[in-house]
C-alpha cells in the first residue's frame, strides 16, 4: 500500500470512529470514555501497529509505524490506557512462553486486559535497580509483598507488569524478575494519586501476600532487568516528540493576537523565539525519525531530543502564562485553561528517564566523559 | 536541485584535507589586522578546488551546485579558523548571478582572477531593510557611504546598492574608479571589512527595481546560510577542544570531566550542538529545493538565528569550562571564538533574523492568519 493510501485509510477510520469530543484532550480519559475508541481500533486490527502479523498485529515497519503515530497525533486521538499493547506486548512476543503468548496477547489486543507498568517504588526512582518489592518463591508460587508508585493507569488496569526483587544475593540489577500479575487477586490495593492538574493519572499499588504462579514470570527468574531494558526500543523517540510544544505554540500565537501584543517588538521577538525553538525541535525529531527509518533504531544521542523538546514544552507553557498577564491567575475552562499546558509540561522532563539521567547518558555515552568519581 | 551524497562526501573530504594542511594558528595570529586578511595561497587553492565557483551556474564557469554544497565548504574551512575570502566572494557571486548581469565578471570570479565585493550595508542593523539605501545613483554617478564590506581588501570591483529613480539599483564600479575611497575596519579576529566613501563615482547599472531587490535579498539570505554553516564548523571544533580538556585536566585528584556538575553542563552544550546540527543539515537540504523567496528567507532566518545563538552559548560555556585557560589568546579556542564574534553580528544578528522572519510570515503588526 502506498504511503498516501495508508494515511488516507487511517484518516478515514479516525473520522468515522473517533468522536470530536475525544480529540485533542490534554489528559488521559477515564477508561469508560476512551475504551470504545480502543475497541474500535481492536476491531479494525489497528491497535497493535508494532506487533508481527502472526500475533495479530499490523506488522508495520518502523517507517510505517512512525506514519501511524503521526496520523494519530495529528488527529488528536485520545491517550489510551495502552501500556499493554504498546510496551508489554512486544516483550511477551520476544520473551514469553507459548502459553504466555496464547493467554495474554489476544486479551490485551481486545482490551479485555488493561495493563499498567509497575516499576518505580518510593525508594527506587531514577535508581530503579535498587527496587525492593519482594517476591518470595515457594515451589511453583511466588508471594509478593511491597509497594509500587507513580503507576500510570493502575486505577483502571486489571493487570500489572512489575519488576519484583526475587534474589538479594548479587548485584542490584541481578535478582529482579519481570512478573505478570492479575490485579484482581486478593492482597492488591490501589490508591490513586491526584496530580497537579487534579487528575488521578497515576497511583500507588500495594502488594500484601499476593500469590501468583511462577508461570507468571516473563523471561527467566532473576533476569527481569534485561526484559525491562528491551522495552526501551525505538519508542524512546516519542518522549522527544515536539507535538505538544506545537499545540502550546498555536495557543500562544492565538493569545498574543487576541491581546494585541504582536504590535510590540518585544512580544514579536518572544513569539519568534518560541516558533524557532519548536520548529527546530521538529527538525531534530525528523532527523532521528529518519534514522529509525533507515536502520530501525535510535542511538544514544536521542537523549538530546528528549531534553530539548520537553524543555521547550515547559518554556512555552510558561510564556503562555506571561502573555495572559493577570488572566493567568484565574482558573479557566477549555482553551482558556491556561494552566493545563503548564501542568501537563511538568511530567515529561521527569518520566521516561529524568532529563538529568539523560544528561548523564550524554556525558558518558556520547561525550565519553569519565565515570563520576573516577580517580 | 539537491546535492547527491557522493558529491557531498567528496567535497567534505577535500575541504577537510585542505583545512588540515592550512590550519596554522601562529600564521592566523600573525596576519591579524593586516590586509587582505587571508593567507597568500588561499585564494589560488580555493579557485583550483572549484570552491569559488561552486554555487555559480555552469555557463559562468561554476560547478552549478547549490547552497548546500557551499555550506559544506564553509563548515569545513572552520578547521583552518576562517572561511575567508569565501563568504565575501560568495555574496558577490550570488548577487551577480541573480542580477543576470556581469557574466564576464562571474567567469573571472570562479577562477579567482576577478574579485568583486558587494557594498550594500550602511548602518549596523540594515539586514531587513537592505532595499532602501541612502546612497544615491543619479546622472551616472554614485554618492554615499558603505561599510562592513567583506572582501573589500584586494577587490577588483564593487557592486554598490543605491537608490535610483526606478527604485533600487545595483551598480558595478571598478575598485580604482575616480571618487572612490576605501579604508578598513577590523573584526574581532583581525580580518578586515571595507568602508567606502563614494563621491560622484561612475559605474554601470547591473539591475534595477524589483529585479535588483530580489537579487540583493536572495544573495543576503544565501550568504547568511553560508555563515551559519561556518559557525557550525566552529561550534564542533570548540566542543571538541573543551571535551578533550574535561577529559585531561585534573583537579582534586581526578579528571574534571568526572564531576557531574561539569558533565551536565557539557551535556547541555551537546544538546545545543546536536540541535544546531539538525537545524543546519535539514535546513541546507531543504533550502535549495525552496523556490518561494519568502520561504527561503524564513528558512535562512531560522537556521541563522539557531547557529548564532548556539555559537554564542558554546563560546560562553567553553571559556567557563576551560577556566583561566579559556581567557587566554594562546588557547586555540580563541581563534574560533573570535572568528565567531566577527560572524555572528554580520548579515543579521539573531534579533534581526527573528524580526525578519516575522515580517515574512506576516507584515509587522498584522495577524498571520493561522500561519506559523
Amino acid at each position: 500500500m502506498a504511503e498516501a493510501e495508508f494515511r488516507r485509510l487511517l484518516r478515514d477510520f479516525i473520522e468515522a470512529e473517533c468522536p470530536p469530543e475525544l480529540r485533542h484532550y490534554p489528559h488521559r480519559f477515564p477508561a469508560n470514555v476512551s475504551m470504545p475508541w480502543y475497541q474500535a481500533l481492536h476491531r479494525r486490527n489497528l491497535i497493535a501497529p508494532g506487533w508481527p502479523v502472526s500475533y495479530g498485529g499490523m506488522g508495520l515497519s518502523p517507517e510505517r509505524h512512525l506514519i501511524f503515530i503521526e496520523e494519530m497525533e495529528a488527529a488528536g486521538t485520545p491517550w489510551l490506557h495502552d501500556a499493554g499493547v504498546r510496551n508489554l506486548g512486544p516483550a511477551i512476543i520476544a520473551w514469553g512462553t507459548e502459553a504466555q503468548k496464547a493467554h495474554y496477547l489476544p486479551k490485551m489486543h481486545a482490551g479485555e486486559h488493561i495493563w499498567c507498568q509497575g516499576y518505580s517504588e518510593p525508594a527506587a526512582g531514577s535508581d530503579l535497580a535498587c527496587l525492593q518489592c519482594d517476591g518470595r518463591i515457594e515451589g511453583d508460587r511466588m508471594v509478593i509483598n511491597g509497594q509500587k508508585i507513580w503507576t500510570t493507569s493502575a486505577h483502571v488496569a486489571n493487570h500489572i507488569f512489575a519488576l519484583i526483587r526475587t534474589d538479594r544475593s548479587g548485584p542490584k540489577q541481578e535478582g529482579i524478575s519481570f512478573v505478570l500479575i492479575d490485579m484482581r487477586l486478593p492482597g492488591i490495593t490501589v490508591r490513586p494519586i491526584e496530580n497537579l492538574s487534579g487528575h488521578p493519572d497515576f497511583c500507588e499499588v500495594f502488594f500484601d501476600d499476593v500469590t501468583v504462579s511462577t508461570d507468571c514470570i516473563l523471561g527467566e527468574p532473576n533476569k527481569g532487568w534485561a526484559v525491562a531494558r528491551s522495552l526501551l526500543g525505538f519508542e524512546r523517540i516519542w518522549a522527544g516528540s515536539p507535538k505538544r510544544a506545537f499545540k502550546v505554540l498555536l495557543a500562544l500565537r492565538a493569545q498574543m493576537e487576541a491581546r494585541g501584543l504582536l504590535a510590540s517588538d518585544y512580544w514579536r521577538d518572544r513569539l519568534a523565539q518560541a516558533i524557532f525553538d519548536t520548529q527546530d525541535a521538529q527538525d531534530m525529531y525528523t532527523g532521528f525519525a529518519d534514522l529509525v527509518r533507515t536502520d530501525g533504531k535510535v542511538g544514544v544521542e536521542i537523549s538530546a531530543l528528549k531534553i530539548w523538546s520537553t524543555g521547550t514544552f515547559q518554556r512555552l507553557s510558561e510564556l503562555l502564562l506571561e502573555v495572559a498577564g493577570a488572566d493567568a491567575a484565574l482558573a479557566g475552562e477549555g482553551a482558556a485553561d491556561l494552566l493545563a499546558p503548564y501542568y501537563e509540561s511538568r511530567a515529561p522532563t521527569i518520566f521516561a528517564g529524568t532529563n538529568e539521567v539523560h544528561r548523564n547518558i550524554l556525558a558518558r555515552s556520547v561525550l565519553g566523559l569519565p565515570k563520576e568519581g573516577a580517580a | 536541485m539537491t546535492l547527491d551524497p557522493e558529491t557531498a562526501a567528496l567535497l567534505r573530504e577535500a575541504v577537510m584535507k585542505h583545512a588540515g594542511r592550512a590550519a596554522d594558528g601562529a600564521a592566523v595570529r600573525a596576519a591579524r589586522n593586516t590586509l587582505p586578511g587571508y593567507g597568500p595561497d588561499t585564494l589560488a587553492t580555493m579557485a583550483a578546488q572549484g570552491w569559488l565557483g561552486l554555487a555559480l551556474p555552469e555557463e559562468a564557469g561554476g560547478l552549478g551546485l547549490g547552497i548546500a554544497a557551499a555550506g559544506i565548504v564553509a563548515e569545513g574551512l572552520a578547521g583552518c579558523f576562517s572561511a575567508d575570502p569565501l563568504p565575501g566572494l560568495f555574496l558577490a557571486g550570488r548577487v551577480l548571478g541573480h542580477s543576470g548581469a556581469g557574466a564576464d565578471l562571474l567567469a573571472g570570479l570562479a577562477g579567482g582572477e576577478a574579485l568583486p565585493a558587494l557594498a550594500w550595508q550602511e548602518g549596523p542593523r540594515d539586514f531587513a531593510r537592505a532595499a532602501v539605501p541612502a546612497t544615491v545613483w543619479a546622472d551616472g554617478a554614485l554618492n554615499g557611504t558603505k561599510g562592513w564590506v567583506a572582501g573589500a581588501a584586494g577587490a577588483s570591483h564593487f557592486i554598490v546598492s543605491a537608490r535610483a529613480p526606478e527604485g533600487l539599483a545595483l551598480v558595478l564600479v571598478a575598485a580604482d574608479a575616480p571618487g572612490l575611497s576605501l579604508t578598513h575596519d577590523f573584526r574581532a579576529d583581525g580580518t578586515p571589512m571595507g568602508r567606502l566613501v563614494l563621491e560622484a563615482v561612475p559605474g554601470e547599472v547591473l539591475a534595477v527595481g524589483a529585479r535588483a531587490e530580489a537579487a540583493l535579498r536572495a544573495a543576503l539570505d544565501e550568504t547568511s546560510v553560508l555563515i551559519a554553516a561556518e559557525l557550525m564548523g566552529h561550534v564542533d571544533r570548540m566542543m571538541a577542544l573543551v571535551i578533550e580538556h574535561l577529559k585531561t585536566r585534573r583537579q582534586f585528584g581526578r579528571a574534571i570531566g568526572s564531576f557531574q556538575a561539569l558533565q551536565h553542563r557539557a551535556a547541555d552544550m551537546f544538546v545545543h550542538q546536536r540541535l544546531a546540527r539538525a537545524v543546519l543539515d535539514t535546513g541546507l537540504a531543504r533550502f535549495d529545493a525552496l523556490e518561494d523567496a519568502a520561504a527561503r528567507g524564513m528558512q535562512a532566518a531560522r537556521l541563522r538565528a539557531r547557529l548564532n545563538d548556539t555559537a554564542q552559548l558554546i563560546i560562553r560555556e567553553s571559556i567557563q569550562l576551560f577556566g583561566a585557560m579559556g581567557i587566554t589568546d594562546e588557547n586555540e579556542l580563541s581563534l574560533h571564538l573570535k572568528r565567531c564574534l566577527g560572524l555572528i553580528p554580520w548579515l543579521g544578528g539573531s534579533v534581526e533574523q527573528r524580526s525578519y522572519y516575522m515580517d515574512l510570515a506576516a507584515p509587522a503588526g498584522q495577524p498571520a492568519e493561522g500561519r506559523i
